[in-house]
């Protein structure tokens, strides 16, 4: 027999979009509402356990709630804390959600940074998937390999941990302003197309169950292989042997990213 | 593209990989309309090698031809290697390609001195010049500033260049004299000194009118050679902080001697002393971004650095008198100087102080090495209330760090 665990009325399990501004209107009605949200998820995704026989509240998306719940973090949070809640909603983390409104309540409630009371668990555990997030944008900027296609396209499949194509792709923007390109998330099955105009989401249907990521000749520019090849060639003409350190490579290049790495086919 | 620029790119990186340097970093330089690239002055480091380093930049010799016969070089003339040179379209090609494939950060061009020194640092300087102008190339570049180049062509390679660098090679004239004998500081210390005077002119000039053109926007390094001749870590931590007080260098690196010749001018070493100038690297660290003076980490007593510990705990083991530091009330400076804590952790507790007082189990949150810095610390349950002495530490850290080495064999000269 399940025990029904008591709870106050109005500690609820909410339901929302599976967007930001869905999240940051669920924010919003709490505080309208007077809600003490015990879980917030996306519509669909399978309930947990304990919750199940409870019916969840579903929270319609509002855009002016969530501007004014986001012109609230700006105000006393700063662009900082504005911009690390976003990432922390991207973050993939199971209590993405539930993090971003409990550091909302306090922020509201001190009604300024709270970035370094690290003593809060709330705010560490902010810092840290920040810091997550940080490394791994930083990992695509590093890691992402194009293959010039016979049109003339830069196409990079990549597979990220974390979903952070949303955040690492301006980085490409500015430096290849003057190129087409598309970087293709495999693992989530979407990529980001520019063609000089703003950036659009493209969904294809490619096979990339192979060992490497090189695409087949026949797709690639007349002289892609010549390159990869040199590419190649210079890695391994880079190398000092006498210094050999594989553990120090390995920590810096860790091998789920071997299939994206030209230099490592 | 060809079998022979495959050759070429061979033989050019290998003769290139001994210079140390990869940093793509110090340079903002935004990309302009219908341009290629930009730099972002952290750098990215594209890849790594199997021997750990940084692959950030295409670092190529322009050519391994060389009119020098430099014991400790790879390329000096009496050694017989296979030549190569590129052309200037060769190295542009491969720049641009590798670069519009994210492979690289941008370019490292150095060069065996052919001729002379301005004929080589004129093509140098051609090949930034093409790649900034005629196609529109905003990544970074690095040039080799070649030893005894004049004024004007140094000059110039600022004005196309993010950085430049003259290598010391070694850490002293003397041994420059017996290694390297027809090289001289001078010709060194002429390129640099000239590149220091237009570098402050250029910021100079730069707050008066925003549109003078950039100059040598991640300023220039320099590099020598670790392990082939008998100077002390003193001598060479005593020259790295006047090079980067009185020369305003942003990097100096180590290059831990790799046997490459037989030469009997070189000591016989059983292998590249790796632990010292990983050692020699921890401290010009501590001199950069820890605020610590040259010889409060080697002295006349201690002219080496320890190969066991890392220089910040072994200052720490030699000045008790200044430990526990008290976290809650401590100066950042002082904070800085526990071994175990980095700059990033040490801005952290300096931060968090001001809302709570701080307890061992929120540095442990903060991911300090409280293994290492609880010695050294007073905060509320560290409870470590026996009176340590230096040798009790060293012995209970004794394989703790990643960092931390057995002792090594020592090296022979011959």
């Amino acid at each position: 027999m399940v025990v029904q665990k008591t709870t106050a009325v109005d500690e609820v399990q909410l339901v929302y979009d599976g967007t930001y501004e869905g999240l940051l209107t669920v924010v919003f009605e709490c505080y309208r509402l007077k809600l003490t949200p015990i879980e917030i998820q996306v519509q669909g995704a399978p309930a947990k356990d304990l919750f199940a026989n409870r019916q969840p509240l579903t929270i319609t998306t509002d855009k002016t709630s969530a501007e004014r719940v986001a012109a609230g973090i700006t105000k006393y949070g700063g662009r900082q804390t504005a911009s690390e809640l976003y990432q922390v909603f991207l973050s993939e983390n199971g209590q993405r959600e539930m993090i971003v409104y409990q550091y909302l309540r306090l922020l509201f409630e001190k009604q300024k940074a709270i970035n370094a009371h690290y003593h809060i668990d709330v705010v560490l555990q902010v810092s840290q998937l920040v810091k997550q997030m940080g490394r791994e944008i930083h990992r695509m900027h590093a890691f992402v390999r194009f293959q010039e296609l016979a049109d003339g396209l830069y196409f990079a499949p990549i597979e990220p941990d974390i979903d952070v194509l949303p955040l690492a792709h301006q980085h490409f923007v500015k430096r290849y302003a003057a190129m087409r390109w598309c970087i293709y998330d495999i693992k989530r099955n979407y990529g980001l197309l520019y063609e000089g105009g703003p950036v659009q989401t493209v969904v294809l249907d490619m096979d990339f169950s192979g060992n490497t990521m090189q695409l087949p000749a026949e797709v690639l520019s007349a002289n892609e292989l010549a390159y990869q090849q040199l590419w190649k060639d210079y890695f391994k003409s880079t190398n000092i042997t006498e210094r050999k350190n594989l553990k120090l490579h390995l920590r810096h290049v860790p091998s789920r990213y071997w299939k994206y790495l030209t230099e490592k086919w | 593209m060809n079998e022979r620029v495959q050759e070429k790119l061979k033989i050019l990186a290998d003769a290139a990989k001994y210079d140390v340097s990869c940093a793509s970093s110090g340079s903002d330089r935004k990309n302009k309309a219908g341009g290629m690239g930009n730099s972002t002055s952290m750098g990215i480091c594209h890849s790594y090698t199997e021997d750990g380093r940084c692959v950030s930049l295409l670092k190529v010799l322009l050519t391994n031809y060389c009119i020098y016969d430099c014991a400790y070089c790879v390329s000096r003339k009496s050694n017989d290697i296979k030549r190569a040179a590129f052309t200037v379209e060769e190295v542009v090609d491969l720049t641009m390609s590798f670069y519009k494939r994210n492979y690289i950060e941008g370019l490292f061009l150095s060069s065996g001195i052919f001729k002379n020194a301005d004929y080589t640092m004129e093509r140098l300087v051609r090949i930034a010049k093409d790649l900034r102008t005629l196609h529109n190339f905003n990544g970074y570049i690095h040039l080799k500033l070649i030893p005894g180049a004049s004024d004007e062509l140094v000059q110039q390679a600022g004005l196309y260049a993010d950085r430049l660098s003259a290598n010391l090679e070694l850490p002293s004239e003397a041994s420059l004299k017996i290694i390297a004998p027809e090289k001289s500081y001078d010709q060194v210390y002429l390129p640099m000194n000239y590149l220091k005077e237009a570098i402050v002119e250029y910021r100079r000039e730069k707050k008066q009118n925003r549109h003078t053109p950039i100059f040598a926007p991640a300023g220039q390094s320099t590099q020598m050679v670790i392990g082939a001749s008998p100077e002390t870590d003193l001598h060479i931590l005593k020259l790295s902080s006047e090079l980067y007080q009185n020369q305003n260098l942003k990097r100096v690196y180590y290059s831990g001697y790799i046997p490459v010749s037989n030469d009997t001018r070189l000591p016989t070493l059983v292998a590249p002393p790796l632990v010292r100038e990983n050692r020699l690297y921890q401290a010009d660290w501590l001199i950069r971004f820890y605020g610590f003076k040259y010889n409060e980490i080697v002295d006349d007593r201690n002219p080496h650095l320890d190969e066991q510990y890392d220089p910040k705990l072994v200052y720490a083991l030699r000045n008790m008198h200044l430990f526990p530091v008290t976290l809650q009330t401590a100066p950042y400076e002082m904070i800085l100087r526990v071994p175990g804590i980095g700059v990033k952790s040490a801005q952290k507790i300096v931060a968090a102080r001001r809302y709570h007082s701080l307890h061992l189990d929120l540095l442990k949150k903060l991911r300090v090495a409280v293994n290492r810095a609880k010695y050294f610390i007073n905060v509320p349950g560290n409870h470590l209330l026996k009176q340590y002495y230096p040798e009790m530490i060293r012995k209970e850290l004794a394989g703790e760090n990643p960092t931390d080495h057995q002792p090594q064999q020592l090296m022979l000269f011959a």
